[in-house]
């Protein structure tokens, strides 16, 4: 008994081991490749406070990789963390954290900042801004109706990424063909290049507050899992839990979104492997979703930035490693429909 | 003794629809079994949800313990009432342990998870119920009758004062129904009130403690078991019957003829 109670523990313990050594690799990929050596000797200098023997190797490691990095594990998190919210409090398997629309939102967002002719800040936060305020008219048109069933909140949510999709296209139409439409299209194939240290430390509060939330509120997204009904015969006052866990999750998403444009696949599949990995119960899918997701962010972008010339956009390469692990998943059976 | 539960000139109506039921009154007490029977769609669940506070009844007073349901938290009420649905969540794959552990979430804050003594609690309870191997199992794997005596597992683990059962035995073969409604008085033996719902009025003369009968019209009596006559019973079911005095059995049955 003891040995499967451990068991969660261990697959944790492993899979931060492994998301640690693979951001140490990361740092040192890139059109400048370095050595462990050269990783460990600027880590040292940086840590004792010595000059750095090879400020060149420093200035790459901390102000070009290390924010990439890092975004990269931490977007790769939250996506993960907001699909396994999403996909209990909505008792579905087939539900991203898109569902409500803040990947539309936000890209709508974006696409306005592009056409105002604003620079990386401004797209952010107009990315950040429409992406909360999609979420927030899927969410009231429920509220509205008075059936704060989770199948009208579908529906909504439905309703308001269609209406998304139609601004988008329009201002798609509007953009200049030469300049603006490219970059609203690969702002919405996703990509790190443009993240700095400080756009990144800029969302990092809210990536931590929204993790935290629904790491601590875990247990409910277990009980919620099993359907409304029943989480309110224990107790759970299911519609304002709802409207917390829905909170984190967008906060999560779109702070992600914001940073690196939307990336695909990550918050419908991870959540999947960690859950054939270690279970149903949110308590360990959870945590384990957020480090599988780091792991495979941070994987996929150091192949965008390493694999050819130039970036390749993020959401390419989910797509192309995603489906095969997700028809894998689904072949295994493990999957119930 | 008080009553545990007191319902009183409660009534029912969706919107824009006639009243399933009118003005219907009851009381349980702890150790008490109450057992409903009614034609199909007459609103037994409608009223066991009213009972579980998932329903607010359009008229009429629920008490639980003398303070008005309605005024409870839902985790207060969860800590009194436990119940078990009829349909029962059979997607998800949480395994069985995990999903009677649930039943613990009441004595839970949004912030905290089940321990081990709750998980203790949990193994026992599925070695009371005689269902211990199926502890890791994953709940959609198993067959209607086991998830049924799970999710009473969880209801015992919820330690609630009152157990509502929606048609226990309706998934279960003819021995599963006999350790059901063993259980059943087992558990007003352990002092706990229970209301369950069935289609089968031979139960009733069984578990022979208070019953429900609702008419075709909406119209209720409750009551002890003498209230069970062929007439109110054919009235019931529309149908012929004929109620007999076995006494090898020392009770009466209910048959079709």
């Amino acid at each position: 008994m003891t040995a499967t109670r451990k068991r969660p523990y261990r697959l944790l313990f492993g899979a931060l081991l492994t998301l640690i050594l693979l951001m140490g690799v990361a740092l040192c990929l890139g059109r400048y490749p370095l050595s462990l050596n050269d990783l460990t000797a600027a880590v040292t200098s940086a840590l004792t406070g010595q000059p750095a023997a090879n400020p060149v190797i420093t200035n790459i490691i901390f102000s070009l990789r290390l924010p990439r990095v890092l975004a990269a594990a931490g977007i790769g998190a939250a996506l993960a963390i907001s699909g396994i919210a999403y996909q209990s409090i909505f008792q579905n398997p087939l539900v991203s954290p898109d569902l409500l629309g803040v990947s539309n939102g936000a890209a709508v967002g974006a696409a306005l900042a592009i056409l105002l002719g604003w620079h990386t800040l401004g797209t952010q936060v107009l990315a950040l801004l429409f992406g909360l305020l999609a979420v927030t008219l899927s969410v009231s048109i429920p509220h509205f109706m008075r059936q704060m069933t989770t199948l009208s909140l579908v529906l909504a949510g439905i309703v308001i990424s269609g209406l998304m999709q139609a601004i988008l296209g329009l201002m798609k139409y509007l953009a200049d063909p030469d300049s603006q439409l490219q970059d609203i299209v690969y702002w919405q194939l996703g990509s790190l290049s443009k993240v700095t240290l400080n756009s990144f430390l800029a969302v990092l509060p809210m990536l931590l507050i929204g993790a935290i939330l629904l790491f601590v509120m875990r247990w409910r997204l277990t009980v919620l899992s099993l359907g409304d009904q029943v989480a309110q015969t224990q107790g759970v006052n299911v519609a304002r839990e709802r409207r917390w866990i829905i909170l984190s999750a967008t906060i999560l998403t779109a702070a992600s979104v914001c940073l690196s444009g939307t990336i695909g696949w990550i918050g419908l599949i991870v959540p999947h492997m960690a859950r054939l990995v270690i279970g149903q119960n949110a308590k360990w899918s959870l945590p384990l979703a957020g480090l599988i997701g780091a792991i495979f962010l941070l994987v996929v972008d150091t192949l965008a930035r390493t694999l050819s010339a130039g970036e390749i956009p993020l959401s390419i390469l989910t797509g192309f490693i995603g489906t095969p692990i997700f028809i894998y998943i689904l072949l295994s059976r493990k999957v119930t429909l | 003794m008080t009553a545990l539960l007191e319902a009183s000139h409660l009534s029912y109506h969706y919107p824009h629809r006639k009243p399933l039921f009118q003005d219907l009154s009851f009381s349980v007490k702890r150790g008490q079994v109450l057992t409903l029977l009614g034609p199909n769609g007459i609103g037994k669940s409608t009223l066991l949800n009213c009972l579980t506070g998932l329903l607010t009844p359009t008229a009429g007073a629920l008490r639980l313990n003398g303070h008005p349901l309605a005024q409870l938290t839902p985790r207060d009420r969860a800590k009194l009432v436990a119940y078990v649905p009829q349909q029962l969540p059979n997607t998800s794959g949480l395994s069985v342990l995990d999903f009677v552990v649930t039943g613990r979430t009441p004595y839970l804050n949004f912030a905290q998870s089940p321990g081990a003594a709750d998980y203790d609690l949990a193994r026992k309870t599925l070695t009371k119920l005689k269902v211990a191997e199926l502890a890791t199992h994953p709940i959609n794997t198993l067959s209607g009758g086991q998830l049924q005596l799970v999710t009473i597992a969880r209801a015992l683990v919820q330690e609630p004062q009152l157990i509502i059962l929606d048609e226990p035995t309706s998934a279960l073969d003819f021995g599963r129904q006999q350790q059901v409604l063993t259980l059943v008085t087992q558990l007003a033996h352990d002092n706990f009130a229970v209301i369950l719902t069935t289609h089968n009025p031979n139960h009733a003369f069984i578990l022979n403690q208070q019953v429900g009968l609702f008419g075709t019209h909406g119209q209720f009596v409750a009551g002890d078991t003498s209230l069970l006559t062929e007439e109110r019973l054919r009235e019931t079911y529309q149908t012929g019957l004929k109620l007999l005095f076995v006494p090898e059995l020392h009770r009466t049955i209910c048959e079709l003829v």
